[in-house]
């Protein structure tokens, strides 16, 4: 017998959308309510920006 | 580190007995039994058995087995650590009679391979954890016979994994841990044969992940769930395999693929999670006619996206059923078509954006924001329709003066205006109308915006604003007002001068659409207890049912579509065009966005009325008024909610463009309008009965033929060739500046006009039975001839070269010069010449040279 435990972190779902002319961007981020504590508007919005920017840009350049 | 060899047949590997090990090959026994630091050799024939006893766990560095037909069993979980490599050059039985037995890669060193050979394998747990291992396959990792699970599960704890070139067949694969680790997918193809989990790397943190070029194919056959956890990274291409299953399959993360694709042959079922984005480059899932393919989000009215990259266009699917998806790219300024097709036989299940339900053999465009629309090169005059929907009506906030009290009236509902085969050029002016503004704190609702198109040339009006006094009174939004159908007013919120009261707001208004006007919205209710206080339903969209009154501690139900459907509970938003359900507390709802105009857009039902507590419920799109505000107990009054804005929607079929070559033919019971040149090479035929205009040159070679029953122009050069012809029974007038027939002929019952040179020459004839007149020189050249049966009024000189004739009953009234050259003849028969030249004609002969002038009267 193998007794598999999940994680016993309780997960913070944050769901983000960003909309522009041409795309709608939708992610959900999953990580410890630890993680989420640590995290400030300003580094939230900074990866936000950081992941949108690497999207649009592997939209553009696909296969990439 | 020492070799240790397996001596002796059948046997036990455990921990403690040294029976079958030997220090050499095919030595004595009685070597010491295998450590993580010593590498196993089986390398002697026979057939035998290893037993590994119960839930025992063995050691060794390199597992070598290279002779003999060796079965591995365990009777309990145990299994083997590997410390070093793997490599099996003989067919291996990890496994017997069903029994599983694990296999763990244990290295902290990198250099590691594995070829399982064509070992037939019941793996339970296949694990690679060790920090800063690696390993890399030089063989498929699979069971060489038996399901696609025989390795149940592929674990990715620590290490890296490289599966090179080569194949990985197993039950599921997961990686979902924060250590150090690497997965490079290679370039083979993973095949994921269970159910469940089938693949788990939600958690990326620490793993490097290189896709490679592999293809991850999920091949489980059965009708049990499978998910694809993959934590947001970059696949290569994940097929959707198993040609059997009617199955769901989710996906959870913000993944992205170069293909997507299916290749089951029966009804299944893919979920995106709410509120993530699949990317992929190529899209490859349709279903097929009986064997639907639903996607749609993880979570009932709450979108997920899915991406083409590249600015690419999907047209391959059909058979799809959709709900609750966006798809992108998905441009609304008039700029772009759609990108997305869901084909002609899919099926629109409601709150879904950026995908046309039709075939691609359309284009079409939906427009709720920019100024001005350039017409496509292939846009068709003869096939399009445009369709508008002006702005919702916002609904009224609630109005307080002491025990005067009104709940707000919903705002109206939009009007609706269909459009068939415009013609246009250019640029196209036109407005959206805007949402009406929700009354706040005492306001009444703005009104919608009138949406145009064309400068104006045709509008659908906005929606009223509800309204409401301290007088009381409430009053709903008007209807909006379209040349095909008017919206839904609004409903009127309860109103009263009872102390302690409070009173809930009126639904807003449905808007039109194609199959009827917008229905109304509800009436609100009111009441000293908080909780019986409920706006009225959101009316139902074109054809659809009014909202139902508010009544104690229930909201009116949201009216229905026209199909009888969508309509909102109490709380509850509409769908598919229906109204929202009344408010009575503080859950927030929206009218259901119609999908009646070409299956993909419509008028939006309209938001349900508020209560006393703050809550909004927004017109649907499109075009559908928004909730009245309440009052509560206590004498505060509640906002409105907004209209939803206005839209056009643009869809035609595309034209073939201005080249008809061939033996191909053109029919149009319309408008034919070419900007570029129109060219119609041997054979092909162009019937038309009504304006054929082409803003460039037209050019008819060989034998092209056209008949035309109305007017024919052409303002560019119009040039017939070989035995090409044209055959007008209305009014052809070429505005051309030179017109040639070579070799063709002009029939024409009707007045043919010229403002340009007009050439026949070669055996080109024309035959008018009433006036063809150039304004130019006309020129008959070569063996052509001209038999008119009416006036033929050449302004300036008429030449008749070699051959050509003039002949019929016609009146040839020539105001310059007239040339007959050698051979050619005019035989006016009954005919009246007229010499209005006043001398400054010059008959050149009259019955002289080869020339032969005949003239009578």
């Amino acid at each position: 017998m193998e007794i598999i435990n999940s994680d016993p972190n309780p997960l913070v779902r944050f769901a983000w959308t960003v909309r522009d002319n041409e795309y709608v961007y939708m992610d959900t981020w999953e990580m410890t309510q630890e993680e989420w504590d640590a995290l400030t508007p300003e580094e939230i919005e900074k990866r936000q920006q950081e992941q949108y920017a690497k999207w649009r840009e592997h939209m553009a350049n696909p296969g990439t | 580190m020492a070799n240790r060899y397996w001596v002796g047949g059948t046997g036990t590997w455990n921990t403690t007995s040294t029976t079958n090990w030997s220090a050499s090959s095919g030595g004595a026994s009685g070597a010491s039994v295998p450590t993580a630091s010593d590498s196993v050799f089986f390398d002697q024939a026979g057939t035998y058995t290893v037993g590994i006893p119960g839930a025992i766990t063995v050691n060794c560095l390199d597992f070598n087995v290279s002779a003999g037909t060796v079965s591995f069993t365990s009777s309990g979980s145990g299994g083997v650590n590997v410390y070093g490599s793997l490599n099996w050059t003989v067919s291996v039985n990890y496994n017997s009679g069903g029994s599983t037995v694990n296999l763990s890669f244990l290295s902290t060193t990198t250099g590691n391979t594995i070829n399982l050979g064509t070992a037939n394998t019941y793996i339970n747990a296949l694990t690679f954890n060790g920090v800063g291992g690696g390993w890399t396959l030089t063989g498929d990792l699979k069971s060489s016979t038996g399901a696609d699970n025989r390795i149940a599960t592929i674990t990715l704890t620590n290490g890296s994994f490289d599966a090179s070139s080569y194949n990985v067949v197993c039950g599921a694969f997961t990686s979902s841990n924060s250590n150090t680790r690497t997965l490079s997918m290679g370039s083979g193809t993973w095949t994921i044969g269970g159910t469940g989990t089938v693949w788990n790397t939600a958690t990326t943190t620490g793993l490097t992940f290189n896709k490679n070029t592999a293809n991850i194919v999920l091949s489980n056959t059965t009708t049990t769930a499978r998910t694809f956890a993959g934590g947001g990274l970059t696949y290569n291409k994940l097929t959707i395999g198993g040609t059997t299953g009617t199955s769901t399959l989710t996906f959870t993360g913000s993944n992205t693929f170069s293909e997507l694709a299916s290749t089951k042959t029966v009804a299944h079922t893919i979920t995106f999670t709410a509120s993530t984005t699949i990317t992929v480059t190529t899209w490859s899932i349709t279903g097929t006619s009986g064997n639907v393919v639903t996607l749609n989000s993880a979570t009932a009215g709450t979108q997920a996206t899915v991406a083409i990259t590249g600015g690419g266009t999907v047209t391959t699917p059909d058979y799809l059923n959709v709900k609750d998806l966006s798809f992108t790219p998905f441009v609304t300024n008039g700029t772009a078509p759609y990108n997305w097709y869901a084909g002609a036989n899919s099926t629109n299940s409601g709150n879904n954006s950026g995908i046309l339900f039709a075939a691609s053999t359309v284009k079409a465009y939906l427009i709720t924001s920019g100024t001005s629309f350039t017409t496509p090169g292939d846009w068709n005059n003869a096939s399009n329709n445009i369709y508008l929907i002006g702005g919702g009506g916002g609904g009224a906030s609630g109005f307080v003066s002491g025990n005067n009290r009104a709940g707000g009236g919903g705002g109206g509902g939009a009007g609706y205006t269909a459009l068939t085969n415009q013609t246009i050029s250019g640029a196209i002016t036109y407005a959206i109308g805007a949402a009406g503004t929700a009354g706040t704190t005492g306001v009444n609702g703005g009104a919608g915006g009138t949406t145009s198109w064309n400068s104006g040339a045709a509008t659908a009006g906005g929606g009223g604003g509800g309204q409401a006094t301290t007088t009381p009174t409430s009053t709903g939004g008007t209807a909006g007002t379209g040349s095909t159908y008017n919206g839904g007013v609004g409903g009127a919120g309860a109103t009263g001068t009872a102390a302690s009261t409070g009173y809930g707001g009126g639904g807003g208004g449905g808007a039109g659409g194609p199959n009827g006007v917008g229905a109304a919205g509800g009436v609100g209710f009111g009441s000293t207890t908080t909780s019986f206080i409920a706006g009225g339903g959101g009316g139902g969209n074109g054809g659809g049912t009014a909202g139902g009154s508010g009544a104690a501690a229930v909201g009116g139900t949201g009216g229905n579509n026209f199909g009888g459907t969508g309509g909102g509970a109490s709380n509850t938003s509409g769908t598919v065009g229906g109204g929202s359900g009344g408010l009575t507390g503080t859950t927030s709802t929206t009218g259901g966005g119609g999908i009646d105009i070409s299956n993909t857009v419509g008028g939006g039902g309209g938001g349900g009325g508020g209560a006393g507590a703050v809550a909004t419920s927004t017109g649907g799109l499109y075009g559908a008024g928004g909730g009245g505000g309440g009052v509560n107990t206590s004498g505060s009054n509640r906002a409105g909610s907004a209209g939803a804005q206005g839209m056009i929607f643009i869809i035609y079929t595309p034209s073939t463009g201005g080249i008809v070559n061939g033996a191909s033919n053109i029919s149009v019971s319309a408008v034919l309008t070419s900007a570029g040149s129109i060219e119609y090479s041997a054979s092909s035929a162009i019937s038309c009965s009504a304006v054929l205009s082409a803003i460039g040159t037209k050019f008819f070679e060989g034998v092209a033929s056209i008949f035309c029953n109305a007017t024919e122009s052409a303002s560019a050069t119009l040039t017939f060739v070989g035995s090409s012809s044209i055959s007008c029974t209305a009014i052809t007038q070429i505005t051309a500046t030179r017109t040639t027939f070579a070799d063709s002929s002009i029939s024409c019952s009707a007045v043919f006009t010229s403002s340009g040179l007009l050439e026949n020459i070669g055996y080109a004839d024309i035959n008018c039975v009433a006036t063809a007149t150039a304004t130019a020189s006309y020129l008959i050249g070569g063996a052509a001839s001209a038999e008119c049966f009416a006036t033929v009024i050449p302004i300036g000189n008429t030449t008749f070269s070699a051959g050509s004739t003039l002949s019929g009953f016609a009146t040839l009234t020539p105001n310059g010069r007239i040339v007959g050259d050698e051979w050619s003849t005019v035989s006016p028969g009954s005919n009246t010449w007229t010499d209005v030249g006043s001398g400054s004609n010059t008959w050149t002969e009259v019955q002289s040279g080869e020339n032969t002038w005949l003239r009578q009267g």
